[in-house]
């Protein structure tokens, strides 16, 4: 038998549930829909339903709420239901589904009355799940906020860590979660409502939207835990989010942007030992180079300048991680002491500076430049004096 | 379920009651009775059924009195007699309202008609 099905070869296969197990109707549409197809449903795990091939056939399926959080079927109930031409598919969520083939058999439910009064458990359950997940959610939120005030440097945390699409996966989702949340309580008001009023549910209900939203919330959702399973253990500076950019002979590639040395301070056989790009909605571009130059005489250190570079989405992103910049280095500029203050510097939108001197009587000068929506901050060891460079730095920064 | 006491009941609750008024009934039976009662004019899917069944033990109108096999019986308890006797009261009430009124809209409709023009 060919039933066109690409997974199929006359074997059990699962589907999951694209709707909402409280849009009754839809799913009991969804569920005929199989049928007439040539899917039989044969018991469900989760929101999954196991399939078999079958010819295609006229059957209806029926949701039957569940009256306790663990009510077993009493074979007198499923016996009398078989007389009466309904069989027990399953338990899918917190419903029984049954499936009668015989057009001539009764309808499972014949009063809207009493079909409601089968709701009541599952309304108070609804209720009390909608109550805990807006808790969670209140405390979710709470701690994100906190956290964003406990931790120095939430955004350069943010866009150093988080893996590309991290944002663009998380914002929507928690978004389409709480729709679901809404949907879910307002199809279970709305079927309540319309059953204790007497009014039989509508059937066939359309399902296409609600398949489009489940595929595109689980789509997201697979694409977040990946991204989050990824993501752990990647310590910074390592992982498959940051691209090494450097040309075949170990200099950055030309897009890549940098305090470079040899247009500083002249030098020349400059080594490069660390150049790293990164991507990511918050900051569409990001570079780290790294580079020293040959000892300077009477130097105690080699000249070394390690730049951060970010491109940010939005000026108002660049001001924050300035100032976060300026509260704290990045991992990369890590071994850079101090806290820079602000230069005056025409060619930027802001400028920042500091310097720590050795005893030895080398400095090392960290500086945090913007220019628009782009960032760029600079542990420099060295004979030049940033301050004097802020052209320089904003030709680094300009479009 | 939660413990909401039933103050109205909807056809297929009274006729499932009606059923076990006179000796106890297992659920196919009651389904039987009802149809052969109605005529077939109050269908009770077996949703509906068990729904009732259920909500009635949790009421206290009906009892279990006998499991056998796969076959479990019911009876009604003093206190589903009660209520189906109110029930019927409400109904009884209903219908001579019904009468009443319409006896009068009979009376009332030659009068009418000789006071609308030709």
């Amino acid at each position: 038998m060919s039933t066109g099905h690409p997974y199929v070869k006359n074997e059990k296969f699962r589907e999951t549930c694209p709707i909402s197990l409280y849009d009754v109707a839809a799913v009991e549409t969804w569920l005929e829909d199989l049928a007439r197809r040539g899917y039989r449903p044969v018991g469900f795990t989760g929101a999954q339903v196991e399939l078999l091939p079958d010819e295609p056939r006229e059957s209806r399926f029926r949701l039957q709420p569940l009256q306790r959080r663990k009510e077993t079927l009493n074979p007198e109930r499923v016996e009398a239901y078989r007389v009466m031409g309904w069989q027990l598919v399953g338990q899918l969520g917190p419903f029984w589904v049954w499936r009668c083939d015989d057009p001539a058999a009764p309808e499972l439910d014949t009063d809207p009355v009493v079909q409601g009064e089968g709701y009541r458990y599952l309304k108070r359950r609804m209720a009390r799940s909608l109550i805990w997940t807006s808790l969670l959610l209140a405390v979710f939120v709470g701690v994100c906020i906190l956290n964003w005030f406990i931790v120095s440097a939430p955004l350069l945390n943010a866009v150093e860590d988080a893996l590309p699409g991290y944002w663009l996966c998380a914002v929507p989702l928690s978004i389409l979660g709480l729709i679901q949340i809404v949907l879910n309580v307002r199809n279970m008001r709305g079927l309540w409502r319309t059953l204790t009023a007497g009014v039989p549910l509508t059937r066939p209900r359309p399902y296409r939207r609600g398949q489009i939203f489940g595929g595109a919330a689980y789509l997201l959702m697979c694409l977040f835990y990946a991204m989050c399973f990824v993501g752990m253990g990647l310590s910074y500076g390592t992982g498959p989010h940051f691209t090494w950019s450097a040309e075949e002979d170990g200099s950055p590639k030309q897009e890549v942007r940098y305090v470079d040395l040899r247009a500083l301070d002249g030098a020349q056989n400059v080594e490069y030992f660390r150049i790293r790009t990164k991507c990511q909605e918050l900051a569409p571009r990001m570079y780290w180079v790294d580079q020293t130059a040959p000892w300077h005489e009477g130097a105690e250190r080699r000249p070394r300048a390690a730049t951060a570079y970010y491109e940010m989405l939005t000026e108002g992103l660049a001001a924050e991680l300035a100032e976060e910049l300026l509260a704290e280095q990045p991992g990369f500029l890590a071994w850079v002491p101090g806290t820079a203050e602000p230069v005056p510097a025409s060619a930027l939108d802001g400028f920042w500076w500091t310097e720590t001197r050795y005893e030895d009587g080398d400095t090392i000068q960290y500086a945090v430049a913007r220019l628009g929506r782009r960032v760029l901050a600079v542990g420099y060891t060295g004979p030049t004096d940033l301050r004097t460079e802020t052209a320089y730095l904003a030709s680094l920064l300009m479009e | 379920m939660a413990r909401e006491p039933l103050k109205v009941l909807t056809e297929s609750m009274f006729y499932v009651l009606l059923s076990l008024l006179r000796q106890e009934r297992c659920g196919t039976e009651i389904v039987q009775y009802v149809d052969d009662a109605t005529a077939g004019r109050v269908p009770l899917g077996p949703g509906t059924l068990y729904t009732i069944l259920a909500k009635f033990q949790e009421e206290g109108l009906i009892r279990e009195t006998a499991v056998e096999g796969r076959k479990r019986t019911y009876a009604i308890t003093d206190r589903g007699r009660a209520l189906f006797r109110q029930e019927l009261s409400r109904l009884r009430l209903c219908v001579a309202d019904g009468e009443r009124e319409e006896r009068a809209a009979e009376h009332l409709l030659p009068g009418r008609r000789e006071e609308e023009p030709t």
